[in-house]
């Protein structure tokens, strides 16, 4: 293979693999999908040394797109998967058929686009920090790719190859290519990014629009196996101020559970949410503050935006989001249903008051028992409580499961018919989800209605980005009791020290760094939108005006100075000097190039004559092509004799000036 | 040596802003680049209505490609400088092989098409592989002229689709060369060629020379051999004086035309052009010393190359409208003897006329 053919190949490769990087970073595409195209972009090499079978392959391939396509709409209408999704499973099968079969250039350059294809869904399937990275790459991949299309076209054409010579000088052109296309490329990027308006039209198109899944609407005690670490990004939590931070207790409520059928916790379905719209400041005013109002200002930015929640510590009472609704729960937790494929920034003003009230409160759901033998639960609960009632009751079942029980994320053999039981008297341990499934059934049993929440816990502190960061692993299930004459109390019977973990210091730091980048990736890259916009045009405008500022400032100061106006005379040769400084170079350098051209005499008879013709051809008389410079003076001079004391002597002396005589130089051999 | 031609002053510095600010460069978008364009409007469309901000870095990406396109095509094509080589003289209708030189500035040139315009001439493509950095690369050109006269070499296109193939950028430069295309000439057999009942041994070259014919006297110098002294002279004289001998004639032959004929059409004008060419091409072939007495010239007889082009020259360029008779007397050379072309013509019609 020439070295076009192969540096071309190697060079689509490369953007092949970014795409299946891209893809692969989703986390939505299917492993097998995933592994066979990594398969067959690794071993593409090896399938080369079998051309017979690679053309066995290619006599099939319209049968082959056929079924792809087939596989395609089987994807997107029947297993209703995404558009994007179906669409990439569609690339990454192209890919392996591509991949597999002979290479021509028309073969590797499908290659390089499905490779670029496939970039582009994954930026619309998720907007990972590590996107910057391909994408960087990207940028002198495709120029070597395109590079060495363009001379894998051109040598077919010429039907020639590289001649030897010419190797090492190829090679080095290429390489110089790339790394000078990543700066012109990443200031132009950076511009268009930067300034192309965000009009965000929001236009649907069929098939286009996707469905939103619940969040975490469920405890699932059915669970087997461990619980694995989970250190996905949630969100980043906010306050403004210090004093702020110190008073959150560390929950952030996600949705409410109630309705618990042995197995798992769901939400009731009678529930009914209320629907909010924002005011004209895009406010969503949930509520009005209460007697003894505790508020906390939270700023959230939500990464995860799978599920419908919106995260709030306490009782939200004001939303700032730009969503054009948002349903509020009984509970006081918060969802919204409309299509969101990137970071949410929202602001919340929250009660963090221990306890709310709610108004015509119906206990009767929070009362519910599943129907399973609970004797034994219930004479626990008979002695943990005695003769306790309301929140010394709760707090006593509290106690006793921080105690008695273990926290652990081994979850073992599958869990039998009475998984509680099973929690309380057989293993003794279990996930947060079955401490507080057991609270809540024996808050139940001792006639105090409750309910799980589940959400999120404390998070860590990121000192660089100043910012709470909220984990997978963070996720917590917690209980919430409604004691008379104080309402709905929270209580948290999952012992902390265990459920908090330890790291060490040094790979946490690099973990918080790497957190950090993403925040910014975030907040720089996937935020921006037309106020970010407006924002950064105003703040260069703002830097301008301080720079002229402070320019007209230290020109007053260097002006208005005593020395300087006493000596007037220094004043103005310090200017002159000055700008002859910056002249003077640009002239000398100007100098001996047009020298180094031939005399500039000659250059300037040469330019003479040809203003000269320009002016005659205005006049109507323009200078034939076959016709010589003397014959063309004649010809002028035939017609306007009084200019021959100009075009004569300026004939002349182009002559002399391009041929050295005054007869010019005529080509006879 | 790079030859200079007269727009250099484009390449320093003012110049290189007015090209890159002022100049036009035609630009023409291959098949490849329409749909690239198209692309990378989609992703842009879909940018903008998503709001998805990595698909406005991807088309910042594209329209950077865009971009690092355009410097590198103006870097690839600016610069080349073309030095055009006739290989021998150039015909009326015979193909003439040019070689053609290429230099080119610091950045080197991949598949460059070079398109000359010849005057009244459709001119074909090449295109050249390489023009590796600051060096030079030959390759061959033929050109046909179809007619005598100047063929003259207005511009030279050069064309690249440098560095993806996106867009086609051409950069003319015009030129003003031109080279004489004589008229087309035949071999003509030697009988129809050589005139006959010319007594060449009568001719005198009327000059001294290494004859034997006795042409004048002068005195006598060392060396003189003592046969040559003229005794008769010296006796009148009383000094010394030998006899110079005149230079002994080599046959030659006059291109005798009295006229142009006006009332001739053009091809019959070219024919008699292309024969009195071909007259004189095959005299010259058969080492017969050629002279031309015709309106407007008169070359004596010279057996040389030199000579053989100032007779193809005047008549490449000759018209006929030109009214100025030959050589006065009417003679068809000083001596009377010579070719009367327009009889000869006349008289072999199928030598003459094609």
């Amino acid at each position: 293979m020439s070295l076009a053919g192969s540096s071309f190949l190697w060079s689509v490769r490369g953007v092949a693999a970014l795409g299946l990087s891209a893809l692969t970073m989703t986390g939505e595409i299917g492993t097998g999908y995933l592994v066979a195209a990594w398969g067959f972009w690794s071993f593409s090499w090896a399938m080369d040394r079998f051309p017979e079978r690679q053309d066995t392959l290619r006599r099939y391939e319209t049968a082959i797109v056929i079924a792809l396509i087939g596989v395609f709409l089987f994807d997107f209408f029947i297993k209703r998967n995404t558009f994007f999704v179906a669409l990439s499973h569609f690339l990454l099968l192209f890919q392996m058929f591509k991949l597999a079969g002979r290479k021509t250039r028309s073969d590797a350059m499908q290659i390089f686009l499905l490779g670029f294809f496939q970039l582009l869904a994954a930026c619309t399937l998720s907007v990972n920090a590590w996107h910057a990275i391909l994408l960087l790459l990207l940028i002198p991949s495709a120029t070597a790719a395109l590079f060495w299309n363009y001379v894998e076209q051109e040598s077919e054409k010429a039907q020639m190859s590289i001649p030897p010579a010419a190797l090492r000088p190829f090679r080095r052109l290429t390489w110089g290519m790339c790394l000078s296309a990543i700066p012109i490329n990443l200031a132009l990027t950076l511009s268009v990014f930067i300034f192309f308006p965000r009009l965000k039209l929001n236009f649907s198109l069929p098939g286009f629009d996707t469905g939103r899944t619940g969040y975490i609407d469920q405890v699932n005690l059915l669970q087997s196996g461990n619980l694995s670490n989970d250190n996905s990004t949630v969100l980043w939590l906010a306050f403004p101020s210090e004093q702020d931070r110190q008073a959150w207790n560390g929950y952030l409520r996600g949705t409410t559970l109630d309705f618990f059928d042995g197995r798992q916790w769901n939400a009731s379905k009678t529930e009914s949410l209320t629907r909010f719209l924002a005011d004209s400041n895009g406010v969503f005013t949930l509520s009005r503050p209460g007697p003894g109002f505790k508020p906390l200002h939270q700023m959230i930015t939500l990464i995860n935006t799978s599920g419908s929640t919106l995260f709030a510590a306490g009782l939200p009472i004001q939303v700032v989001a730009s969503l054009q609704f948002v349903q509020r729960e009984k509970s006081g937790c918060l969802h919204w249903n409309v299509p969101w494929r990137r970071p949410l920034r929202y602001q919340v003003l929250s009660d963090i008051r221990t306890s709310f009230k709610e108004t015509a409160f119906n206990r009767t759901p929070f009362l519910e028992l599943p129907s399973l033998p609970l004797e034994r639960t219930a004479a626990l609960t008979r002695s943990i409580t005695g003769r306790r009632k309301g929140a010394a009751a709760a707090q006593a079942i509290e106690n006793y499961l921080r105690i008695h029980m273990q926290y652990s994320t081994e979850l073992g053999s599958p869990a039998p018919l009475n998984p509680i039981e099973d929690f309380l008297f057989v293993k003794h341990r279990g996930s947060c989800g079955s401490f507080a499934s057991a609270m809540a059934l024996m808050l139940r049993l001792h006639g105090i209605p409750s309910r799980i929440v589940a959400g999120y816990y404390k998070g860590e502190w990121n000192e660089h980005a100043g910012q709470v960061l909220i984990r997978e692993r963070d996720a917590h299930a917690w209980v919430e009791a409604y004691v008379n004459g104080e309402g709905w109390v929270p209580f948290d019977p999952t012992p902390r020290a265990t459920f908090e973990g330890n790291e060490s210091d040094i790979w946490r730091s690099i973990e918080q760094y790497w957190d950090y980048l993403g925040f910014k990736w975030n907040k720089l890259v996937v935020e921006y939108d037309l106020y970010a916009q407006i924002k950064a045009l105003d703040s260069v405008r703002d830097t301008s005006e301080k720079l002229n500022n402070r320019v007209a400032q230290w020109w007053e100061k260097l002006t208005s100075s005593k020395k300087l106006r006493s000596s007037k005379p220094n004043h103005r040769w310090w200017r002159r000097s000055f700008f002859w400084s910056l002249i003077l170079p640009l002239f000398f350098w100007v100098f001996t190039r047009r020298h180094k051209s031939g005399s500039s005499a000659e250059d300037a008879a040469v330019r003479r004559y040809r203003r000269l013709l320009l002016q005659l051809a205005k006049k109507g008389m323009p200078k034939g092509s076959a016709e010589t410079g003397w014959e063309f003076a004649r010809r002028v001079v035939a017609r306007w004799p009084d200019q021959s004391e100009i075009v004569m002597p300026a004939t002349g002396n182009y002559y002399r000036a391009r041929f050295a005589s005054t007869h010019g130089k005529v080509n006879i051999l | 040596m790079r030859k200079e031609s007269s727009h250099i002053t484009l390449l320093s510095l003012p110049g290189r802003w007015y090209r890159w600010l002022v100049m036009t460069r035609p630009l023409r978008f291959t098949r490849f680049g329409t749909l690239y364009i198209l692309f990378a409007l989609g992703v842009g469309a879909a940018a903008i209505n998503t709001g998805n901000n990595l698909l406005y870095l991807i088309l910042g990406i594209l329209l950077g490609l865009i971009v690092v396109s355009g410097f590198l095509s103006d870097s690839a094509l600016w610069g080349i400088h073309s030095e055009w080589f006739p290989q021998g003289s150039c015909y009326a209708g015979r193909p003439v092989p040019f070689e053609i030189r290429l230099s080119k500035g610091w950045f080197p040139s991949i598949a460059l098409e070079v398109t000359p315009r010849w005057s009244g001439m459709a001119g074909g493509s090449r295109l050249v592989f390489w023009i590796p950095s600051r060096g030079v690369a030959s390759f061959q050109h033929t050109v046909n002229p179809l007619r005598r006269g100047w063929l003259s070499l207005e511009s030279v296109r050069y064309a690249s689709r440098f560095p993806f193939g996106l867009f086609e950028k051409s950069h003319r430069e015009s030129r003003e060369e031109k080279w004489l295309v004589y008229p087309a000439v035949k071999r003509l057999p030697s009988a129809s060629a050589l005139s006959t009942g010319t007594d060449r041994a009568d001719r005198t070259a009327e000059k001294s020379g290494l004859g034997s014919v006795p042409f004048s006297l002068r005195d006598y110098r060392r060396g003189d051999s003592a046969r040559r002294i003229h005794w008769k002279s010296t006796a009148k004289t009383g000094r010394l004086l030998v006899n110079e001998m005149e230079e002994e004639c080599e046959p030659g032959e006059f291109l005798y035309v009295s006229h142009w004929p006006e009332h001739l059409n053009a091809e019959e004008q070219e024919s008699l052009i292309s024969f009195t060419a071909s007259l004189a091409f095959t005299l010259h072939e058969n080492r017969c010393p050629v002279g031309l007495n015709a309106p407007g010239i008169y070359l004596p007889p010279e057996n040389s190359r030199e000579n053989l082009h100032r007779v193809l020259s005047y008549l490449a360029l000759v018209d006929f409208s030109d009214v100025t008779p030959a050589e006065s007397g009417g003679s068809r050379r000083k001596d009377g003897n010579g070719i009367d072309v327009l009889a000869r013509w006349r008289k072999e019609p199928h030598v003459a006329r094609r």
